[in-house]
């Protein structure tokens, strides 16, 4: 799993590296660089949420989440490029033109019914009480004395 | 477009608005921080007090007071101008802001809260000393934090010039003076203690007048949907999925700002100060709401502002005067005493920014440069207030008496924070295979980058092509060598790590 993050790391911070290369060519970056740039974000966060997050026993939870992430990023970001433009007159979707709508509700807001709520899931905090932290202290200073 | 809209340094003066409302608002607002510093200087007693607030505040204040330290004046000035000038595309600054805090959380939280616990840590360079076992690593983060913060101070004491002079019509100078005096003064004496305090009455009045800015905004414009009409129907392109911005501008900001923000000291050096770390649980839950309900006025106004402006309900913003739209709505739009409340969240954005600043800044010169040169100094609280008030009048005299170079400082000071410390802090805390080395390089290469990049675009050398941003090609770089680095050196990578922090690092 933490190799699966580090990979992530690693691809979207090379396709980040080849998006911001295609600005340089002729008439600026074409939509390949464009994909190149939604994808690489999404992977860069996924892998640092996945080497954050995951400490070995939950793993489905922590793939799960750092997919739908990586989902909502690419998706909410893709779908603008290939969805046809609005008219002035077309349908708003809560207030907002569509495509707009994608990346602010979307990107912008659907993650906060999520990460927050797995964060607290699986934030563990029985070993954060004064006496699993005192002899955290204790095994540390053990460690340190070898 | 450069960062230095972005950052939204406040370069020109606010119109005025020195009615008796909102200068009483204003009176009150600055007498309420001079108060709680008061109450706070007679609680600091040890360095620990003053850096990390001793390591004894609440869920709520630690949630109010990293939004405080996140946003700083953007939010109210800069980022409505930055919406109303280029559209949908400008929001891409804040649209990760549900994302980053959880991932900050997962990345940094429980490690650096459990290392606090440890060893007592109490900076970012502690934190990157300890994981590398490190002198030269724990120095060279705090160059580029002492670097940084004093440009990111002065640039946003010269944007506090503005605003108070915006209230109290004083004048550029003396605005300028009696901001960073008030700021200074709760800084050097209360240390961090007096500043998450404060942060915490000014995160509650960001908090609720931007929420008050929205519903008003709402209202006047008839909807949200009457808004987007009234814009569609002139201006199609401003509400497209980039505005009218490039898309690899937009992304790059999505970018720059999702994974940037881990790597930001005022705000990552929170997690050593909450007193119960089973709070932790639910900081990203809070935190992200707080900071959505906050950025509802830079989304509000901007696209508000605009829609008014194209229906002739106010007059046309001039090019570069587009940092007007938040002074412009107040005045015309809301009733005085929420006007008031929203200048005094201003300069409560910017002055809690400016005190963490001066917090990590103070740190970095009297904890972790002679600890980084093996002569770690006794004395640290009474060095730390010298510390902050050497670096607070530094980096006025730096708003007073450098012109535009100060906000060249400010623009080059976020992308070092992102560049040097997210993989070397961010990565390296949950990544066994990381080494020194790759820590090192790494930083160096976001040092040398950003500061090159930056000062070859200031003085009009050389520029990237549109879309690609310094602090973004400095931090994907730093990103990549710290990954090749490590990976070239990774055979010293577990001699290099204690069996502590290891211990730390697995839970």
């Amino acid at each position: 799993m933490r190799r699966a993050g580090l990979g992530a790391l690693w691809l979207g911070a090379l396709l980040i590296l080849v998006a911001y290369a295609t600005a340089w060519l002729h008439g600026g970056a074409p939509t390949w660089g464009v994909v190149a740039m939604i994808t690489g974000a999404a992977f860069t966060l996924g892998g640092t949420l996945v080497l954050g997050a995951w400490r070995g026993h939950n793993t489905a939870m922590i793939a799960a989440t750092a997919i739908f992430l990586v989902v909502v990023v690419i998706a909410g970001f893709s779908l603008p490029l290939v969805l046809a433009p609005e008219s002035s007159t077309g349908a708003l979707l809560l207030g907002l033109p569509v495509r707009a709508a994608i990346e602010i509700y979307g990107v912008g807001l659907l993650p906060i019914v999520v990460l927050p709520f797995v964060f607290a899931r699986e934030f563990n905090t029985a070993d954060l009480d004064q006496a699993s932290l005192a002899a955290l202290r204790e095994e540390c200073a053990r460690l340190r004395a070898e | 477009m450069t960062i230095l809209r972005l950052l939204a340094f406040q370069t020109h003066a606010l119109p005025t608005v020195p009615t008796p409302d909102i200068v009483a608002v204003g009176i009150v607002y600055f007498v309420v921080c001079a108060a709680i510093a008061v109450w706070a200087a007679r609680r600091t007693h040890t360095a620990s007090d003053f850096f990390v607030a001793g390591g004894g505040i609440g869920l709520w204040t630690m949630a109010l007071a990293a939004m405080a330290a996140t946003l700083s004046g953007f939010i109210f000035i800069g980022g409505p101008g930055l919406l109303y000038s280029y559209g949908i595309g400008a929001l891409f600054i804040s649209l990760s802001a549900s994302i980053t805090t959880p991932l900050s959380a997962w990345a940094l939280a429980r490690r650096m809260r459990l290392l606090r616990e440890v060893r007592g840590l109490m900076t970012v360079p502690d934190a990157i000393g300890a994981r590398y076992r490190s002198p030269a690593a724990q120095g060279l983060s705090a160059v580029a934090i002492l670097v940084a913060s004093v440009g990111y101070i002065a640039a946003n004491l010269l944007a506090l010039g503005w605003v108070v002079d915006a209230i109290f019509h004083t004048g550029l100078d003396t605005g300028i003076i009696a901001g960073a005096a008030v700021v200074i003064a709760y800084s050097a004496t209360g240390g961090m203690l007096a500043g998450v305090y404060t942060d915490l009455f000014q995160g509650a009045i960001k908090t609720f007048a931007s929420v008050g800015i929205f519903i008003t905004v709402l209202h006047t414009g008839g909807g949200m949907g009457g808004i987007s009409r009234a814009i569609l129907a002139r201006e199609p392109a401003f509400l497209g999925p980039w505005g009218v911005l490039p898309p690899l501008a937009a992304l790059s900001y999505f970018f720059v700002f999702g994974l940037g923000t881990l790597g930001q000291p005022q705000v990552i050096t929170k997690y050593y100060m909450l007193k119960d770390p089973r709070q932790l649980r639910w900081y990203p839950l809070l935190m992200t709401v707080v900071l959505i309900l906050t950025l509802l006025l830079f989304f509000s106004v901007g696209i508000g502002v605009k829609a008014a402006v194209l229906n002739g309900t106010l007059a046309p913003l001039a090019a570069s005067r587009a940092d007007d739209a938040t002074p412009m709505f107040l005045l015309h739009q809301t009733a005085p005493l929420l006007a008031g409340i929203v200048f005094s969240g201003i300069a409560a954005a910017i002055m809690g920014t400016v005190n963490a600043f001066m917090s990590v800044g103070a740190a970095a010169v009297t904890h972790d440069l002679p600890v980084a040169f093996g002569r770690p100094v006794p004395g640290e609280l009474g060095l730390g207030r010298i510390s902050t008030l050497v670096i607070g009048v530094l980096a006025t005299l730096l708003a007073l008496r450098s012109g535009q170079l100060v906000v060249f400082l400010g623009i080059a000071g976020w992308g070092l924070f992102a560049s040097t410390l997210v993989p070397a802090l961010a990565i390296g805390l949950n990544w066994t295979g990381a080494t020194r080395a790759g820590a090192i390089a790494s930083m160096a290469v976001g040092l040398a980058f950003t500061l090159t990049f930056e000062s070859l675009s200031w003085f009009k050398v050389y520029k990237f092509p549109t879309g690609v941003q310094n602090a973004g090609a400095s931090l994907v770089l730093s990103l990549l060598v710290f990954l090749v680095v490590s990976w070239l050196t990774r055979r010293h990578a577990d001699g290099e790590l204690d069996a502590d922090v290891r211990l730390i690092m697995e839970k």
